[in-house]
């Protein structure tokens, strides 16, 4: 499957978003069982990619059924016609991996992002709901790569939590940077106690926002510092946080681009290995 | 406190590391590695809540709390050898500690920096504590010699041929830091096992080299998960020390090379020949939580010039999720 590279700017107003990621050459599908939300890239019968992103719970309820012992993908309930191919990853990737090929996580979100990128040499960051991972890619391989401690501080739920507590949907709260409280606290349970004393302090809701980013920020950067490297791609769900991308930028000595769909990047790298499963098998 | 009366001959004395074992069996007495035990013991789990229930720290080091509470289950056990330098302060107030509740706590210091003369008089002082002569100690040594050239034999059938497993190459190094409390049967079980892999065809190419850096894992099922992965581990480096690797007629100089008591340089060195020589693919950097050999992970990562994935482990149980999912990526990427 070819893979274009000059595509960062696809997503920019006024370009057609279509073309933000290369045309399948067939009907491979890409999904990505996250902690959250299971994030499904599929090539659309009249061409191009489509993306659907769902409740991982609602998924496991709703799409999967059980025929004979066996666990099966209800595309019609879904609307989508069966793939011909199919590559799964993710934390459920184990729960599908008897009837569909699985790769590691690292897996998908480097063939993800060196296929959006083109880059041979860079730090991938991806963070998700659940967990942050920062792969170093020399030479076009992975030669190394880190994941978060066991706490969940500092990823998407996290983010969730916190907006949620603040009464604040998630896109404004994404928005905050600007004279950020100082958030301590490392631990996702103990930083709501520290929310509380700042409200009750009378400090802006929009100054926490922006301490729980800039917090957010520096767990993700004191990661991504093992490395010397002058790019940084910024994938995952919070690679939509406006005011994280903007503090990494800011602080790291490197350039940051976060691709289009930075949340669906591991589903791609699915559906682009799901062109190969398929190439393989049918020469 | 006790102090100084001659154990008994044939006595158990306890080791909280590997310390010149040569000593204590030239003296007459029986090593015991406190280490294994602890994680030999089918409670070892519950060994470590027993010692927080006596008032151990969560926040501490898991083989600390289960030295602690395997000894409270064998009372025969009443003198311990404790490196109270050379290794962690931890272990300095464990001894502190047993001492108050009446076991007798001998202090074995490796010099630090590492210093021949110091190390010479550390010799000294432990065998005449324990009453061993230096003939005596000198028999010993050349006793284990052979010994010791089979477990090196065993380390080469590791790399070399894959003759010899990951799991059993761990199991027989780290057993020989007591040789697992009884020498000629041990010595009698490595010979048979050696004979008996060495019938064995060399492993397939292909599969995914890997090293270990640092303490031994505490966790239970590393070693058949990485082997379910497609991946040989062909190199222990704690483990491997333990068995005294570099061979010498003189004791002194055997324990000086020894690199565990030490300077993270000699480490270094260590590590970087055994990338070279072995071929490692990646290197597994095993942290215990709470240890402060965790402070040495990104040293490690800046001066060794191979993917390097960083686990942690805190008490003896299965392999969690997530380390799981990391080795299984570690493994991937690493696959030619």
């Amino acid at each position: 499957m070819s893979c274009g590279h000059d595509i960062l700017g696809a997503g920019a107003p006024g370009s057609p978003r279509k073309s933000s990621w290369p045309s399948p050459q067939s009907i491979v599908c890409g999904l990505d069982f996250g902690s959250r939300y299971v994030k499904l890239v599929y090539a659309r019968g009249q061409g191009g990619w489509g993306r659907r992103k769902m409740d991982s719970i609602v998924f496991y309820r709703d799409y999967l059924v059980r025929v004979k012992g066996e666990v099966r993908i209800d595309w019609g309930r879904m609307g989508l016609p069966p793939p011909e191919a199919l590559v799964a990853t993710g934390y459920g990737k184990n729960l599908l991996k008897a009837y569909f090929p699985t790769i590691t996580e690292i897996r998908a979100h480097f063939l993800g992002a060196r296929c959006v990128t083109g880059l041979d040499h860079f730090i991938l960051l991806e963070m998700g709901g659940q967990d942050t991972k920062v792969l170093y890619i020399r030479a076009g391989l992975v030669f190394d790569f880190l994941t978060n401690d066991r706490c969940a501080a500092g990823t998407g739920r996290y983010l969730e939590n916190m907006a949620r507590f603040l009464k604040m949907p998630l896109t404004e709260f994404a928005g905050y940077w600007q004279d950020p409280v100082e958030i301590s606290q490392t631990c996702a349970i103990f930083g709501e106690t520290e929310l509380v004393g700042y409200l009750l302090e009378g400090v802006e809701p929009a100054r926490i926002a922006a301490g729980v980013n800039a917090s957010v920020a520096r767990r993700a950067l004191a990661m991504v510092a093992r490395y010397r490297c002058p790019a940084l791609v910024f994938v995952g769900g919070v690679a939509k946080n406006r005011a994280v991308v903007k503090l990494l930028g800011d602080q790291g000595d490197f350039q940051v681009r976060v691709p289009p769909y930075p949340q669906f990047n591991g589903a791609l790298g699915c559906a682009l290995e799901a062109g190969r499963v398929l190439a393989r098998e049918t020469p | 406190m006790r102090r100084s009366a001659p154990l008994a001959p044939g006595a158990r004395v306890g080791l909280t590391t590997t310390i010149p074992v040569e000593v204590v069996l030239a003296a007459g007495l029986t090593p015991v590695d406190l280490n294994n035990l602890f994680i030999a013991d089918p409670l070892a789990l519950a060994r470590v809540s027993q010692a927080e229930a006596a008032g151990f720290p969560r926040t501490l080091c898991a083989w600390i709390k289960g030295i602690y509470a395997v000894l409270l289950a064998h009372p025969e056990i009443q003198a311990v050898i404790a490196a109270c330098q050379g290794d962690c302060s931890n272990t300095q107030a464990l001894g502190e500690i047993l001492a108050t509740e009446g076991i007798e706590v001998i202090h074995f210091k490796f010099p630090y920096p590492r210093d021949r003369e110091q190390l010479a008089r550390e010799i000294s002082a432990l065998a005449n504590r324990l009453g061993a002569d230096h003939e005596a100690v000198a028999r010993v040594q050349a006793r284990l010699t052979p010994l010791r050239r089979q477990l090196r034999r065993l380390d080469r059938l590791t790399w070399e041929t894959g003759q010899v497993h990951g799991q059993e190459n761990f199991h027989w190094l780290i057993s020989s830091s007591d040789f697992a409390s009884d020498l000629t049967d041990y010595e009698q079980r490595l010979t048979a096992f050696l004979q008996e892999a060495e019938q064995r065809p060399p492993a397939a190419n292909g599969r995914v080299r890997l090293g270990f850096a640092g303490i031994p894992p505490i966790l239970t099922d590393l070693w058949p998960y990485l082997e379910e992965l497609g991946a040989a581990v062909v190199y222990h480096e704690f483990p491997r020390q333990f068995s005294m690797p570099y061979e010498s007629p003189d004791l002194v100089e055997q324990y000086l090379r020894y690199t565990y008591p030490y300077d993270i340089g000699g480490r270094l060195a260590d590590l970087k020949e055994a990338v070279a020589t072995r071929r490692l693919d990646g290197l597994v950097h095993y942290t215990q939580s709470f240890c402060f050999r965790q402070m040495f992970d990104q040293f490690l990562r800046d001066h060794l010039d191979l993917p390097l994935l960083t686990i942690e482990g805190d008490r003896p149980t299965r392999l969690d999720s997530r380390t799981r999912m990391r080795l299984e990526a570690f493994v991937d990427v690493l696959r030619p």
